[in-house]
């Protein structure tokens, strides 16, 4: 997905949020509306409305507009618009707006990982962020050419106990386990913060550059040429927006393309794994960083000809149904039995996903109530690189 | 000292009309076409907007015609492959592929093709019926000679069958065939290449190639043609049905930053026409065209739009749909945003049909670069004073019209056709005095 245009110089006297996201070229065609995960299950949410909405509108009318807190700002819409309208970014302007004015969405889980990630960025929280390391037996460094940023995984395992997740001690420690496999001790950092996504996507603007800021200098510190990341949310915010908002000029890579590029330079073996799986494309790898491929080279290499397809899938995917930890209410909940109902439809007893949320709210909904949805309570949800550690020779 | 002789390269209706008017101005034309027939895309067609004249009835005597012609030497099957020289003094080096074929003795009675053993897809039906490796691209092909495709007749790919040998009475097979260079010297060359067809399976959300009751336009018009694949009865893809409920959408790869900026100009009239004909065809079908803007610009255009709304069940609903998926008898599910209503709808129709973006040619790309001839941004050859010299190409005595230049319809192709040739003979005569 691409973001923003560099601010134009020239005063034009329009603003410039406006400019940077080409809403005015708008042609009021509907694509995005049509596209819209959200408008499918919530019929007075449209991208397109909401960008009529809002251009005229007052300040304090935009505090009070709930429609922009409904966007999921998966970027769908701005990938198929026809005049290149990046919606998401013009959401993620006015949600900055909209709290200076004192506008206000619902935070879900007591608002609990805000309250983390506003901690990290306030003072000099001392975190025990690498006790999965000891657990996982494998070995890391404090330096090294290849980073692996763990995000909040760490976190996640004490919110989500209660679902079981595939969580940071599984995952992470997979993921260090294949890469040294491969040769490779990457570099972990104890003083990582928050990536930052969730407060930049939610309008967040001071907390975001907070923690980019110690993020960058700790990232430097380490000395690393490459940074991979667990989950799609941070590879995407490092990506871009350290880069454009901080001059972070390091490669980001998501793990699924880093374990793409070992496979393909024959660095691990696997032993074939069985069975129908199909898989759910994160947003922000599928949307924001277009990749489609890397998460499908590995599962074919795992388990050569047992993914089979949702009939939404690759650039068609729709998100899991809640992004950063927001609104998440009944309509996400019909966004994730949509996609579960489609994942059974397939045959697969299997969900594989890229990204810790994905998994996390996929779990939750499978935890409940699912026959009268439509929903098989047995399908299994599980991060690929869970998937690919297991089949590791 | 200059040559009154003239090359014009690809014979489409557009290239065939430049000939004509040369040609009875007296000057010497080459008309240089790659295909084994002369004709272009408009040989293609079922019917003509806004007057829903048969296509081939109009182009084939047209056709006929260039061909007869005493001063127009039409090479088919034929590539040009160097220029070098001036505006007035070119020298051309023209390939002629072997067809295989003694191109005197054939007399285009077809008994080889039903001989034939290899079956492949028609390229002249987009793929949609099959013809064999030694065949007539259509039933109206100029000139009525028949070729053999290299690439799939099995004497020459695996060195067994020579069955056309065996029934060609003529005795026209020539299997030793070699291709040919030919040395042309001309004054000025005219270039209409044409276009080709945005591929659609760009647009994923369409499920073009996935799906199978998802078209294209010219997909249509041949399913819709007396010559085509399905003699003209209009049956859908999966499973033969005849299609009751027609969706049509437009731009599809046109007008979006993401695959084609530009409106390529025909799409709202041809699928008005298409519409029209699928209610002429039966009246009990009824279309739904999805459109951001009908564009109708042209003599009796919008009137044609509003007739086939009044007469002829077509709807047009305002909205560029988001995506097409299947239920499971194979129907298209069309999804959209009723812009007017701003209802998010789905629409259960028999067939969809894209009013595909159209493209330069491959051979426009070709030629660019063979003649050094700039092209704008989108591949289409670039006319440097559009406004008033609007066939002229950036090199001096090669003129450029129809598709390869721009977006254009048959009307205004063939006016700029006969513009080109006014330009040709005015330079060609001013220079010689």
């Amino acid at each position: 997905m691409k973001g923003e245009k560099a601010p134009v110089e020239a005063d034009t006297g329009v603003d410039p949020l406006v400019m940077r996201t080409n809403v005015l070229y708008c042609l009021d065609c509907g694509k995005c509306t049509g596209t819209c995960p959200v408008t499918a299950v919530k019929p007075g949410f449209s991208p397109r409305r909401l960008v009529e909405m809002t251009l005229m509108a007052k300040p304090e009318e935009i505090a009070t507009n709930n429609y922009i807190w409904d966007c999921l700002t998966c970027g769908k819409c701005s990938n198929y618009c026809p005049t290149d309208v990046r919606f998401s970014d013009y959401i993620k302007g006015l949600r900055a707006r909209a709290l200076e004015q004192g506008g206000f969405s619902v935070m879900n889980h007591g608002g609990i990982t805000y309250s983390i990630a506003r901690a990290m960025a306030k003072g000099d929280l001392k975190q025990k962020r690498l006790e999965w390391v000891g657990g996982a037996k494998v070995t890391v460094a404090e330096k090294g050419d290849v980073l692996l940023f763990t995000g909040c995984m760490v976190y996640f395992d004490l919110i989500f106990e209660p679902l079981h997740i595939d969580g940071a001690m599984t995952v992470l420690g997979n993921a260090v386990s294949i890469m040294n496999r491969a040769g490779i001790v990457p570099a972990v950092m104890a003083d990582e913060v928050c990536c930052g996504h969730d407060e930049l996507w939610s309008g967040e603007e001071g907390t975001f550059a907070k923690l980019m800021e110690k993020n960058i200098q700790a990232i430097k510190r380490t000395g690393a040429k490459k940074i991979v990341t667990v989950c799609p949310e941070c590879a995407s915010t490092i990506k871009k927006y350290y880069k454009e908002m901080g001059g972070l000029e390091i490669e980001v890579v998501h793990i699924s393309q880093f374990i793409d590029d070992l496979l393909k330079g024959g660095k691990i073996k696997l032993r074939l794994a069985k069975g129908k799986v199909t898989f759910q494309d994160p947003c922000r790898l599928a949307q924001h960083m277009e990749e489609v491929d890397a998460p499908r080279n590995v599962i074919a290499a795992v388990n050569p000809g047992g993914l089979v397809e949702m009939r939404d899938s690759k650039e068609l995917a729709s998100c899991c149904g809640t992004a950063l930890w927001r609104n998440c209410d009944s309509f996400s909940e019909g966004m994730r039995g949509d996609r579960l109902r489609q994942a059974k439809e397939t045959g697969a007893d299997l969900v594989i996903t890229a990204c810790p949320k994905c998994q996390i709210h996929f779990s939750c909904t499978l935890s409940g109530k699912c026959e009268e949805k439509g929903i098989d309570p047995n399908l299994k949800v599980k991060d690929l690189v869970t998937y690919v550690a297991e089949n590791m020779e | 000292m200059t040559t009154k002789d003239v090359l014009v390269i690809g014979a489409s209706i557009v290239g065939i009309q430049v000939s004509i008017d040369l040609a009875n101005m007296g000057f010497k034309v080459h008309l240089v076409e790659s295909t084994p027939s002369i004709g272009g895309r408009m040989a293609q067609l079922d019917k003509t907007f806004p007057t829903n004249d048969c296509s081939i009835c109009i182009l084939a005597p047209k056709m006929i015609e260039c061909f007869q012609h005493p001063n127009v030497d039409t090479m088919t099957y034929s590539e040009v492959a160097s220029i070098e020289g001036n505006i007035g003094d070119f020298k051309v080096k023209v390939r002629k592929k072997p067809r295989y074929i003694d191109y005197n003795k054939c007399t285009g009675c077809g008994d080889c093709t039903t001989k034939c053993p290899t079956k492949v897809p028609n390229e002249f039906d987009l793929d949609l019926g099959q013809r064999k490796a030694i065949y007539l691209p259509f039933p109206q092909a100029v000139p009525r000679k028949v070729t053999i495709d290299a690439k799939v007749c099995k004497y020459l790919t695996k060195g067994v069958c020579r069955v056309c040998e065996k029934t060609c009475q003529a005795g026209a097979i020539k299997f030793d065939q070699k291709e040919e260079i030919v040395d042309l010297k001309v004054g000025a060359v005219v270039v209409a290449t044409g276009l080709d067809f945005y591929d659609m399976k760009a647009l994923p959300e369409y499920g073009y190639g996935k799906y199978k009751n998802i078209i294209t336009s010219m997909e249509y018009e041949r399913l819709q043609c007396a010559s085509g694949p399905t003699l003209g009865h209009i049956k859908r893809p999966s499973d033969g049905k005849e299609p009751l409920r027609i969706a049509f959408i437009q731009c599809a790869g046109s007008r979006d930053v993401r695959h084609n900026l530009y409106c390529t100009g025909v799409c709202c009239m041809h699928t008005i026409k298409e519409a029209i004909m699928s209610n002429e065809h039966n009246n009990a079908t009824e279309s739904f065209v999805f459109y951001m803007d009908m564009r109708t610009p042209g003599k009796n255009f919008q009137e044609y739009m509003y007739r086939a709304e009044k007469e002829y069940k077509v709807n047009f609903i305002r909205s560029r749909p988001a995506k097409v998926t299947v239920n499971e008898k194979g129907d298209p599910i069309v999804w959209y945003e009723d812009t007017v209503d701003r209802k998010l709808k789905s629409m259960t129709v028999d067939l969809v049909i894209l009013a595909q973006a159209l493209v330069p040619s491959k051979g426009t790309k070709e030629m660019a670069k063979v003649l050094g001839v700039k092209q704008d941004q989108f591949g289409f050859l670039d006319i440097p004073d559009s406004l008033l010299k609007p066939v002229d190409t950036s090199v001096p005595g090669i003129f450029a019209c129809g598709f390869c230049q721009a977006p254009t319809d048959i009307p205004e192709g063939v006016a700029q056709a006969s513009g080109a040739a006014a330009r040709v003979a005015e330079m060609l005569e001013v220079s010689s005095r």
